[in-house]
Formats: structure tokens, C-alpha cells, sequence
């Protein structure tokens, strides 16, 4: 038997000879990507997954273990509450953030690598694949943070989230944040190598500076302005001030968030458009 | 068409820069069976690479009104951990054509079994390269990219992918790489030759693998 003939024009390229209008140009092409990202996020589904969905477990096993021990040595030091909370539930805020932060980098930083086969089928670019997984381990982190909320809920630590729609805000914003610097440090990767030891070293100063091990509020008002040059610090704040309704979050500057979100997004584009033909290139 | 506008394309080496293309700027007929000869390194592959669209030119661009196949027999498109059936799906979702039917044409052409849901690794390169290019069949390009017949291996052999060979010959348009002149003989009506980062077309495929020969 033949496929009836259900196959649409690849890449916006239009049938015909009647040249195509900019804003049909436009539709067709935001179509095709739209077809393609929910195609990729269906493979990455069944491939990071796997066939019965254990590596789901994985992201709640995980950042639980770091909060238990967290919560030990913060407990070790004396304190058990602060801003009218048990530790853990501003523990749990800023690890889940930067979490976030951290794994949607990761992903990111190997999308090309391990997508680099996808390549091949014109209509698919690295900017889909990086769409796909960010928006994937978005969805992966907020299911995550739910299950492991309503655990703590029932364990009696009393962790649920005030503000739902403001620390769902949060994190979406830490995913973007991570696919653009991701996507821009994995150009400089290609254009220089030798970056990746600085761009990984990067990664772990703004862990560290990031707020998720400790409280703003603990660091002395001098080294904590160093501290929020980390736009990873403001947002963990900002989801912590939602999360937790007893907390104000005074440190977070939205406008801060905003410039250097705008600025990561410039470095990513710059990186797509100047390492475009080597990235394709390097394929043999 | 695929028209060709001021491409140049060029790779880094050890001895410094080896030029594939040099500002070739060029129209091939997609409704024609096209012969693509050059030596081993003049870069016949990476032209096709670029037409497919897999790899971009330093300069120029390359256009072109019809669909085009990623390189036949090129299996390198598959996710080695999913299966047979859910690389196919994948496919499906990206061009936009119907899962059902390009399932039971693929299952009936490729004749894999039980392996189309089987993990791809776990496939031996025939079997892979029967459903790509089953695949390929399936999805009716307009013209076809065809690299080195002989690497897609045994399966051409055969009356089916034979008969279905002719029937792209006929309906679509081919573009065959080969350094091998009697290939694209038996296969092709007109001929481009690739020597010294230029690209020269004849109309006639005889033509064309006397100045490849006349080569010194």
C-alpha cells in the first residue's frame, strides 16, 4: 500500500509559484516548530525516562536527600525556624529554584551533543531542541516540587506554597534564565573550547552564591550586595517571598532580574547566530 | 529547482584550508536524475549534506521549491535507544505525515518483524538502513539525495527497493553521489562534476564523465 499523500512542506518552504506573503511566512514557520518541539519533547519523554518513568523518581529522591542534610547541618548549628517556618521550608524553596536552574543548564548544555543526529532533518534547529528540554524539565521540576511538597505536608512540616502562582512565576523564570545562559555558554563552548573549565567553575560559584544553602539575611549587609550581582540569588528570593507568605523577600529587585534576563538573552543570540554554520559544520 | 547562489563552503585542515565550493552559484532541475561525480575529498558528500540542509555554507545560500530527502541511506538520523517504530513516529510528527499510514507502509517495505520494536542499536545496519530507506519511500519527497548507492548495502539488490528506486527515478528527482562513473551511468540522465571548489553542469550525462575522466 502507498501513505496518502499527508506530508506538508518542510521549513515554511512553499508549494507553488505565487511567492509567499512575510506573515504567511511567519505562521508556516512558527507551525513547523511548534510540530517540532512537541515532537522532541515526546522522544526526550521516552529517552530520559525511560519506557517506565522511574527517572521521574529521581527528581524527587534527589533534591530531598540535599534537603535532609541541609536541614541536618542547619539544625547541627542551632537553628530550626527562621521568618516563622521550619528550615526546611526555606531550604526547600531556594533547592528547588536553583534545582531548576542547574539541571535545565545541564540539559541545555548537552542538547546539541546529544541531539546532534536531529540535525539532520532541515526543520529541526538546536533553538527547538533547547525549547523542548527547557520546557520539559520545567513541567519535570514543577510535578517534582508539588510531590515533594504535599510529603513534607504529610510528614507535619508545614510547606505548603502561599503564593502558587508567584513561585510558579519564579521557577519559570530560573528555566529561562538557564536555557539562555546555557544555550550562550554552549556557543562560547564551541567557538573556544577551552571555556568549558571557566563557564563549569561559573556554575559552581553561582550555586554557591545563589542563596539555595542559606538566608540572604545571613550574610553581612556588605558581602551580600556581592552576592546579588547572582541573578539566581534574586530569584530564589522572589520565590521564597512567594512560597513563604511570613517572608518579604526584601532583597529581590524584578528590574535587576529583567536586565540581566534581557542581557543573557543577547549573549544567546549573539552565540546562535555567530557559531551557527560552525556548530552545523562540525558534523562529519 | 534547487538554485545555488554564491556558495562557498570550505573545511580546516592540517595543511590549511581545503575549498569544496568557491562561489558557485548554480540551478539544478529537480525533475531530473542527476549525477553528481567527483574524486575522493572534492566533497560531493558535504554538497549533498547541504542541500539537505543538515550543514550550512560559510556563504551564499542555497533555495529550493520542492521537499527535499535527507540523504538516502543515511541512518544517523535515529535515536539508537528508541525503537524501530517510535523513530518513525518521530519523523512523522516533524514533516507532518500520517503516523498510520507511514507505519504500515514502513512495516510492509522493511519487512523487519519483530525488530521494527526493537531498540535501533540493537538493529544490524541492513536492517537500518532498509528503514530509512523505507522511510524516505514513505514520506514522497520531490527529489531524493542518494549518497554512494553501494554504502545502503545489499537490500538495493533486491526486486522491491529496485522496483521502488525506479519509481523515485520516475516520479521524483534524484541527486547520486558517486565516484564511480558506470553508477551513475546506469542510474542517472544528467551529470554535475565537482573538481577544485568548482561545480560544472552538463546536459548531457556523457559529457559530463568525460571531462570527470579527462581529469590530470
Amino acid at each position: 500500500m502507498r501513505p496518502a499523500e499527508a506530508v506538508g512542506a518542510p521549513n515554511g518552504i512553499a508549494h507553488g509559484s505565487q511567492p509567499p506573503r512575510m506573515l504567511d511566512f511567519a505562521i508556516r514557520g512558527f507551525e513547523v516548530q511548534a510540530r517540532v518541539i512537541h515532537a522532541v519533547i515526546l522522544r526526550e519523554v521516552r529517552t530520559r525516562f525511560g519506557a517506565y518513568h522511574l527517572g521521574y523518581l529521581w527528581a524527587v529522591i534527589v533534591p530531598l536527600l540535599f534537603i535532609s542534610v541541609l536541614t541536618f547541618v542547619h539544625t547541627a548549628l542551632g537553628r530550626g525556624r527562621a521568618y516563622g517556618v521550619p528550615i526546611e521550608v526555606l531550604l526547600l524553596s531556594g533547592m528547588m529554584t536553583w534545582r531548576t536552574f542547574s539541571d535545565t543548564n545541564g540539559q541545555i548544555a548537552s542538547a546539541y551533543r546529544s541531539n546532534r543526529a536531529l540535525l539532520v532533518y532541515p526543520m529541526v534547529t538546536v533553538i527547538d531542541i533547547v525549547i523542548a528540554r527547557g520546557m520539559l524539565e520545567f513541567a519535570t521540576k514543577a510535578v517534582a516540587t508539588f510531590i515533594i511538597m504535599i510529603l513534607f505536608i504529610a510528614a507535619g512540616v508545614p510547606a505548603q506554597i502561599d503564593d502558587p502562582l508567584g513561585v510558579i512565576l519564579g521557577v519559570a523564570t530560573v528555566t529561562y534564565f538557564a536555557m539562555a545562559y546555557g544555550h550562550a555558554s554552549g556557543c562560547i563552548i564551541v567557538a573556544i573550547p577551552s571555556m568549558s573549565f571557566l563557564i563549569n567553575s561559573m556554575r559552581r560559584i553561582l550555586f554557591f552564591t545563589s542563596g539555595a544553602l542559606f538566608l540572604l539575611s545571613d550574610i553581612p549587609a556588605e558581602w551580600r550586595e556581592y552576592i546579588l550581582l547572582n541573578p539566581i540569588a534574586h530569584i530564589i528570593d522572589m520565590v521564597r517571598g512567594a512560597w513563604i507568605a511570613s517572608y518579604s523577600a526584601p532583597y529581590y529587585d524584578i528590574n535587576y532580574i529583567l536586565a540581566t534576563g534581557a542581557a543573557l538573552t543577547v549573549a544567546a543570540a549573539v552565540g546562535e547566530m555567530t557559531t551557527r554554520s560552525k556548530r552545523m559544520g562540525a558534523r562529519q | 529547482m534547487i538554485r545555488l547562489d554564491g556558495v562557498s563552503k570550505s573545511y580546516r585542515t592540517e595543511n590549511g584550508y581545503r575549498v569544496i565550493l568557491d562561489d558557485v552559484s548554480a540551478v539544478l532541475p529537480t525533475d531530473r536524475n542527476i549525477g553528481v561525480l567527483g574524486r575522493n575529498g572534492a566533497g560531493k558528500s558535504t554538497l549533498l549534506r547541504m542541500i539537505a540542509r543538515a550543514e550550512a555554507p560559510d556563504a551564499g545560500a542555497i533555495d529550493m521549491d520542492v521537499r527535499v530527502s535527507w540523504p538516502l541511506g543515511f541512518t544517523g538520523g535515529f535515536h539508537g535507544a528508541l525503537t524501530g517504530r517510535e523513530n518513525l513516529r518521530f519523523v512523522c510528527r516533524i514533516y507532518d505525515a500520517d503516523i498510520d499510514n507511514v507505519t504500515a507502509f514502513v512495516d510492509d517495505f522493511a519487512e523487519l518483524g519483530e525488530y521494527f520494536d526493537m531498540p535501533i542499536q540493537t538493529l544490524s545496519s541492513g536492517m537500518r538502513g532498509r528503514l530509512a530507506f523505507g522511510l524516505s519511500l514513505a514520506m514522497h519527497f520531490d527529489f531524493y539525495l542518494v549518497d554512494e548507492l553501494v554504502s545502503v548495502g545489499d537490500h538495493w539488490f533486491r526486486a522491491k527497493a529496485q522496483r521502488e528506486f525506479e519509481r523515485i527515478r520516475e516520479e521524483s528527482g534524484l541527486l547520486l553521489v558517486s565516484h564511480n562513473p558506470s553508477t551513475i551511468r546506469r542510474f542517472c540522465d544528467t551529470g554535475l562534476v565537482l573538481r577544485n571548489g568548482a561545480l560544472t553542469m552538463f546536459d548531457e550525462l556523457d559529457d559530463a564523465i568525460d571531462f570527470y575522466l579527462d581529469d590530470d
